[in-house]
């Protein structure tokens, strides 16, 4: 039998928070514009690979820390809104099933550019001149100052997030449009602004959290954001899609079951722990843990 | 000029006659282009194992070719991505095949060479690999197939497991060890069980065996268990994109014993973050640029002025294995064959298994099972450089 070890217990207990922010502040983006217009925009984890390569970049060509996340974010914020424009709205009026297809087009279109321009090898991050890592401690417990950092900046997003959304008149007209698109255009509502809005929104929640993954995982690649895209949709599709709390408690969940799993040591089958856990959850709630069919989607 | 480049152009002003001399003997051996096949991951995940050793393979052809005008052999080389994916390397396979070469280089990774391998042996195309490391591409034991018609030029995986658990032993002073690698590669798993097998043999206690996923980017909760067992030395036997995931997390939960690796490893330091994650950290490969042999040093001076980057391992045992297959080709030419007969190949394959010949990375000579003797080079990162520890 294994000693109880309480210490590894806390530091996988944060490591698990570390890593459910960053899937949350991501999901966030997916279940956004699910909610406003019914789109799963697979080009999402994409942007995550562009914040990337923006802050890399930046910091390649000496722009100081702050500068670099600043264009790492507008970069993720000001190119999905291109990809809206020229991709997603020319196809408003189409079926939904051509929408899917067009953003998994720009999905693949995404990776093979960044391949064009980056070339297939990975890159280093140089994450050390963005978030200096220091070794803190509390009582026995070593904890790391990138992790902790992660942690609040993803919470102090989304509280923002959520003020946005419920104090602010484009967070209303948000909520409004994703209860009902057409009443909310007849009520006077610029759809077009309030979707260029929401996925302004979304992707600067992916820059930010492209950023703290990168701190985390120092290495860049064009194919960098399929794998953790893929994550951050389950974990939107099992907090409930088109739910804000829903992509948190889903973000949170998926990155506390891989911890979970890999700490009891069956690494292996993280993918099939995460898979299994949609599975059933879905099995039991059709619409996710906090979606409801006709509760506010935004 | 320098005494060393002096005697290899004697050496090859000398092949240069003799050639000559042969080919001027058969009189219906007229001067034909030989096409060699490359087949490797030139784009993907995995492309710095296929570009470099197509480098060295084309650094070697057009030397070849240009010292050797008057021998009526000109290589050519067909060269086919196969992106790292199975499905296109037997693609490849069978179209490099329809054009007619006569041998393959290939075998950047082990688990393309598995598929490709026995495709290859069945209609007698001499293979020869690079870097691919699963012992089962040349002969399974447990099935005991063996394609005879695969040549390596680097280590098998349960060599190299065996050399590091024997470096650790020795020169580490190790009694304590663990093991963290990816159960979904042969390549890395082959590693693991050699090493520990061989632990086991040097009463060195196996703490820990943790594993990860072929996608993982996240590696905190296997290490923080790591971490809790105190081993002397991790061994992770793994490629250099996921060493350089896990080096910085590792340090980051404070693992500070020294890390163990494998010829995967090789040019970490480059897309590492920070190459301090890696400090003494030891692993074994087939080749370094500051390797002092006279052979060596030629090559990696050239290589640098040619292809204007460092020489690593994976070009000199591109530039390897075109050596060998060329001077097979020669050989079997010169021994009456013509290139354009079926048979050409099954010579080509028995010229190839009598091969001794003095290459970059040490003197080749295949064992029973196409395996090449020769010693491994252990490199030290030190300074965030990777050095030349010795000949191991």
């Amino acid at each position: 039998m294994h000693r109880f070890n309480w210490l590894l217990i806390f530091s996988q207990f944060i490591n698990g928070l570390q890593l459910g922010s960053i899937y949350a502040l991501i999901s966030l983006g997916y279940s956004m514009v699910y909610g406003i217009i019914m789109l799963l925009n697979f080009a999402h984890g994409d942007i995550i690979m562009v914040g990337g390569y923006i802050a890399l970049i930046s910091i390649l060509n000496r722009f100081g820390p702050f500068i670099s996340v600043f264009f790492a974010i507008s970069g993720c914020a000001v190119i999905s809104v291109l990809i809206e424009r020229l991709a997603y709205r020319p196809l408003r009026k189409a079926s939904k099933t051509s929408l899917l297809i067009t953003a998994i087009g720009v999905s693949i279109f995404l990776q093979n550019l960044a391949q064009l321009i980056f070339s297939a090898n990975g890159r280093p991050f140089p994450a050390s001149s963005i978030l200096k890592n220091n070794k803190m401690r509390f009582g026995k417990i070593n904890v790391n100052s990138v992790t902790i950092i992660t942690i609040l900046i993803s919470i102090i997003s989304m509280l923002l997030l959520v003020i946005l959304v419920h104090k602010t008149k484009l967070g209303k007209a948000m909520r409004a449009v994703s209860e009902d698109l057409e009443s909310g255009q007849l009520m006077g509502i610029n759809i077009d602004k309030v979707i260029s809005f929401t996925f302004i929104l979304g992707s600067s929640l992916a820059g930010i959290a492209s950023i703290m993954f990168c701190c985390q995982y120092p290495l860049v690649n064009p194919t960098m954001g399929y794998m953790i895209g893929m994550k951050a949709f389950i974990a939107a599709v099992l907090g409930g899609i088109g739910s804000i709390p829903g992509a948190v408690v889903g973000g949170f969940t998926i990155g506390f079951v891989e911890i979970f799993v890999s700490a009891i040591g069956f690494s292996a089958w993280i993918d099939v722990a995460v898979f299994a856990v949609l599975i059933i959850v879905l099995l039991i709630r059709p619409f996710g843990i906090l979606g409801r069919r006709l509760t506010e989607k935004v | 000029m320098k005494k060393g480049s002096k005697i290899f152009l004697l050496v090859l002003n000398l092949t240069v006659f003799l050639l000559l001399f042969f080919a001027c003997s058969k009189k219906n051996f007229k001067q034909k282009e030989i096409k060699i096949g490359i087949l490797m991951p030139l784009s993907g995940k995995n492309a710095q194992f296929g570009i470099a050793p197509k480098n060295g393979a084309k650094l070697f052809v057009d030397e070849y070719n240009k010292n050797n005008e008057f021998t009526g052999i000109k290589i050519k080389l067909v060269i086919y991505n196969d992106e790292s994916e199975i499905d296109k390397s037997i693609i490849g396979f069978n179209s490099l095949f329809d054009s007619g070469v006569c041998a393959i280089i290939t075998g950047a990774e082990s688990v393309t060479s598995l598929a490709t391998a026995p495709v290859a042996h069945d209609c007698e195309m001499p293979l020869i690999l690079t870097t691919a490391s699963a012992e089962a591409i040349t002969y399974d034991s447990k099935s005991d197939i063996f394609n005879d018609n695969v040549f390596r030029m680097g280590f098998i995986d349960s060599y190299q497991g065996e050399k590091m658990a024997n470096f650790a032993n020795e020169h580490l002073n190790v009694k304590r060890a663990a093991s963290f690698y990816c159960l979904e590669d042969d390549y890395s798993m082959g590693l693991k069980e050699a090493f520990e097998k061989k632990c086991k043999q040097l009463n060195i206690e196996m703490i820990s065996q943790d594993s990860f996923s072929i996608n993982a980017t996240d590696f905190q909760s296997q290490l923080a268990k790591i971490l809790a067992k105190k081993p002397d030395v991790l061994f992770i036997p793994a490629y250099y994109d996921k060493v350089a995931l896990i080096a910085p997390q590792a340090i980051k939960i404070g693992i500070d014993c020294p890390l163990l690796g494998c010829d995967g490893w090789g040019t970490v330091t480059k897309l590492i973050s920070n190459s301090s994650f890696l400090e003494n950290s030891y692993y074994c490969s087939a080749f370094s640029v500051e390797d002092d042999e006279e052979i060596a040093r030629y090559f990696s001076e050239s290589y640098r002025k040619k292809m204007n980057e460092e020489a690593n391992m994976f070009s000199a045992s591109g530039y390897d294995a075109a050596k060998v297959l060329v001077n097979a080709i020669e050989k079997s030419i010169f021994m009456g064959f013509l290139p354009e007969n079926n048979e050409f190949r099954k010579v080509l394959i028995d010229t190839l298994k009598k091969t001794d010949l003095k290459c970059v990375t040490g003197n080749i000579v295949f064992d029973e099972h196409n395996n090449p003797k020769k010693e491994a080079v252990i490199i030290k990162i030190t300074g965030g450089k990777e050095r030349f520890w010795g000949r191991y």
